[in-house]
């Protein structure tokens, strides 16, 4: 009897130690993965408006039957977070949700609205109700995808309430989109600029303390 | 009453966090004054002297938990660890828990991306945790004396003690980079 639990007593410590082991080596990969992989932001097209620039405002007819106005200042001091959708694109289908959400939780700053283009309105009427977007503006305008350079779906614009480009590009995933509004609170363009400066400080810090070794 | 291969245990696995703790703290000394300094309790012109009286304080401790018959150690230790964790609470009231806390070994050892760790709330009960077990040595231990498994198990318990410490710090800072994420509901 006192053998059996000398040698389970054994075995149980090395299962311990084993597990203690285990738990470590997978939060530690777990905290390798947040060091090394890098922000992915929206890829940002070099045509259309600059960011930084005042956007022209265009008047458009929303299918809820209302004239809304993309781009330039807005009345109510909201930035205004333009998706152009199309019910042709699969990736559209997945991204609305994560638009919707995000619009919910920035909506003391933030407007939401979807833009997409074609003739068959009746398809997009039926988009809207599948997607649950009944009570954001949903418009179908081909100026206003010419004049941001529109090529490729699902496309986000973020102008801000000056009417200012805050941010715009491809948008295939929630952390693109969230790149955006990164972007207008950081005041940086795209996650390269941000990378980019990051690298210069670590550069220059480790020039500066090169500097206090050498003196 | 506690038993005497659980108070060993206990005393060991305090002796190593100080002696490392220490250690690390001064043979990091600018580093660790640099973090001292970022918690603002203190008046400038004492950080200095603070943080080598921090660092020798936890060498004095650590040397200390290897007398295992000592209650003053336990006591002082509590003692310090408190100190750590009203300097913490203080800045996790105001506001600044992006400041170093200086308690990851990692953290000033001049790679300040891999193994900073912020202040948190988590850190706090951490050092609740580690308070609570240090008291328990104040307690007298059973006469018993130790056999071949009972060193046996405080050997491998101190290794599991090692990695589960080690685990939580990385799930700390795991905790630190999730919370710089957007919070975006549902």
């Amino acid at each position: 009897m006192v053998e059996a639990l000398f040698v389970s007593t054994i075995i149980l410590w090395i299962m311990v130690v084993f597990l203690s082991v285990l738990v470590f080596a997978l939060t530690r990969q777990v905290g390798i993965l947040h060091e090394r992989v890098a922000p992915a932001g929206a890829l940002q097209p070099t045509t259309g408006p600059k960011v930084g620039e005042i956007t022209k405002d265009i008047q458009t007819n929303s299918l809820q039957g209302e004239t809304i106005t993309i781009g330039g200042a807005n009345k109510e001091n909201l930035a205004s977070l333009i998706l152009f959708i199309s019910p042709t694109c699969p990736v559209c289908k997945t991204l609305v949700p994560t638009a919707k959400s995000l619009a919910k939780s920035e909506n003391n700053r933030l407007s939401l609205a979807f833009g997409s283009d074609g003739e068959d309105i009746e398809q997009h009427k039926t988009y809207i109700k599948d997607l649950k977007i009944e009570t954001y503006p949903y418009f179908v305008s081909q100026s206003v995808g010419m004049y941001y350079q529109v090529s490729k779906l699902p496309f986000a614009v973020l102008i801000g309430s000056d009417g200012t480009l805050k941010s715009k590009g491809l948008v295939n995933t929630r952390e693109h989109l969230e790149s955006l509004i990164e972007s207008m609170d950081t005041g940086v363009a795209t996650v390269q600029e941000y990378v980019s400066t990051q690298l210069d400080s670590v550069d220059s810090k480790y020039e500066t303390s090169a500097v206090e070794q050498t003196s | 009453m506690i038993d005497p291969a659980i108070q060993t245990l206990v005393s060991i696995a305090f002796s190593l966090l100080f002696l490392i703790g220490g250690a690390h703290k001064l043979s990091n000394r600018l580093q660790f004054q640099q973090i001292v300094s970022e918690y603002k309790v203190l008046p400038s012109r004492g950080v200095g002297f603070f943080a080598i009286g921090i660092g020798l304080t936890e060498l004095f401790l650590g040397v200390g938990w290897l007398f295992n018959h000592l209650t003053l150690v336990p006591l002082l230790s509590a003692l310090v660890l408190s100190i750590y964790v009203i300097a913490i609470s203080i800045n996790l009231y105001k506001g600044r828990s992006y400041i170093d806390c200086g308690c990851s070994f990692a953290a000033f050892a001049g790679n300040k991306d891999n193994g900073n760790q912020r202040l948190s709330t988590g850190l706090v009960l951490r050092n609740f945790t580690l308070i609570i077990v240090a008291l328990m040595a104040v307690f007298p231990s059973t006469t018993r004396d130790l056999g071949l498994l009972d060193y046996f198990s405080i050997f491998i318990g101190l290794i599991s003690i090692l990695f589960i410490y080690l685990a939580t710090n990385q799930l700390l800072s795991n905790r630190n980079a999730i919370d710089s994420w957007r919070k975006v509901s549902g």
